[in-house]
């Protein structure tokens, strides 16, 4: 049995291995770029943020309270919306990440528990078993390695159309003109309420010393929100940036430049991340 | 005419631009004392108004926004199923291996008639079948 399965196996055409050899391709920069979306596009502080706004500006417009409040009612449903179409995304780039992972096409665990089950049989000779798992194992992992290169591909043609339009124009809408001008209405509003009560509000020396340091302290959190729009800005281009690129380059995953460019989208995203937590 | 997402982003940048336009003026007037106090309240109050205006007009411009994602969300959902099926198919030849294997475990306990080895072995079985 032994000599025969040797036989066989010196049969098969090197151009066969050579193909099961190609066919192992490094998806690693794949799986970065995605479990880095994937975790990027779930800091969304700055939808929470969008979400408090009208009860932070009942405090400096308390004559329209009752508005403010039905307000901040609308939009914390549209935040909860919001969440969900994010978490969306962040479900896609979880499955391209668990797709692009080694441990989705590496059999060789579960055949060596196979080869040791056979093993204890008794029934083999234990050398064909080896020289069966061995074959076993490559041609396994290589038929896995290609079906799965393929699925990925089908995955990113498919996904690619909706992920930009959510992406590039209604999302980045909503976070680059209407969180920013959320923003700017804020600081309008800080700068209205701070200036009047200096003005006309009577106030001693100390009590207005005290407003300009909060007045300081208001500009200087309205300006962080800001800064933290910015950088969540970034993290929806860059994840756009990275999947337009793998749809473009969908039939070669493995290219070295594909790979080097979704290594450093994936290193911007992370720093874009840390730029959020600051503020 | 529906009022679109855009619509009510042109109308709420309107809104805040003219805000500032009086928040500017307000400020030239005080600095020169040509204002009078009441009329500086006034036109504080017309700015806050536009302030106001501007705000609830983004919420409809987010709401409109929100509305026009629903059908390729849906879009990138049915992707989601397609990969998680991939990925369940890739999980199954894992499965079959393991339960393979886990036949020929059976096989050797009953052979060896080893109670303890068998149960074990069925057992293992059962959790691969599950």
């Amino acid at each position: 049995m032994r000599a025969y399965l040797i036989k066989a196996a010196v049969r098969v055409s090197p151009a066969v291995f050579a193909a099961l050899l190609v066919a192992c391709t490094d998806l690693s920069a794949v799986r970065e770029w995605s479990t880095t979306s994937m975790e990027a596009a779930q800091f969304n502080e700055v939808v929470a943020t969008y979400a408090d706004t009208p009860t932070r500006l009942s405090v400096y417009d308390a004559d329209a309270a009752e508005s403010w409040g039905a307000q901040a009612d609308l939009r914390v449903a549209q935040a909860k919306a919001l969440e969900l179409q994010l978490s969306v995304v962040a479900d896609y780039m979880a499955a391209l990440s668990a797709l692009a992972a080694d441990s989705a096409v590496n059999f060789s665990g579960d055949i060596d528990a196979l080869r040791e089950s056979l093993n204890n049989t008794g029934k083999l000779e234990k050398s064909t078993i080896d020289a069966s798992a061995g074959l076993l194992t490559t041609v396994a992992n290589a038929a896995a390695n290609l079906w799965r290169q393929q699925q990925i591909g089908l995955l990113i043609e498919g996904a690619n159309a909706p992920l930009q339009q959510i992406l590039r124009t209604e999302l980045r809408s909503i976070v680059d003109q209407d969180f920013r001008r959320d923003l700017e209405i804020e600081s309008a509003f800080l700068e209205r309420y701070f200036e009047d009560l200096l003005r006309t509000g009577g106030g001693s020396a100390t009590a207005n010393a005290s407003l300009q340091e909060w007045f300081v302290v208001r500009r200087v959190e309205n300006q962080r929100r800001q800064a933290a729009v910015d950088s969540y800005l970034k993290v929806l281009d860059n994840i756009s940036d990275g999947h337009q690129k793998l749809f473009d380059q969908r039939d070669n995953l493995a290219a070295r430049q594909l790979a080097q460019d979704l290594f450093a989208l994936a290193k911007e995203m992370r720093d874009n991340v840390k730029e959020i937590l600051k503020s | 005419m529906t009022l679109t997402a855009d619509d009510a982003r042109k109308l709420a940048d309107l809104f805040l631009d003219t805000a500032k336009k009086v928040d500017n003026y307000l400020d030239a007037q005080w600095q020169t004392k040509t204002i009078g106090r009441a009329e500086y309240e006034t036109l504080s109050e017309s700015a806050k108004t536009l302030l106001r205006l501007s705000s609830f007009m983004t919420s409809n411009a987010v709401g409109l926004s929100i509305a026009q994602m629903q059908d390729d969300s849906a879009e990138l959902k049915n992707v989601v199923k397609k990969a998680n099926r991939s990925l369940g198919k890739l999980n199954k030849v894992k499965a079959v291996i393991r339960l393979v294997a886990g036949v020929a475990d059976l096989a050797v306990a009953i052979t060896a008639k080893d109670a303890k080895a068998t149960w074990k072995a069925v057992k293992g079985l059962a959790d691969e079948l599950k």
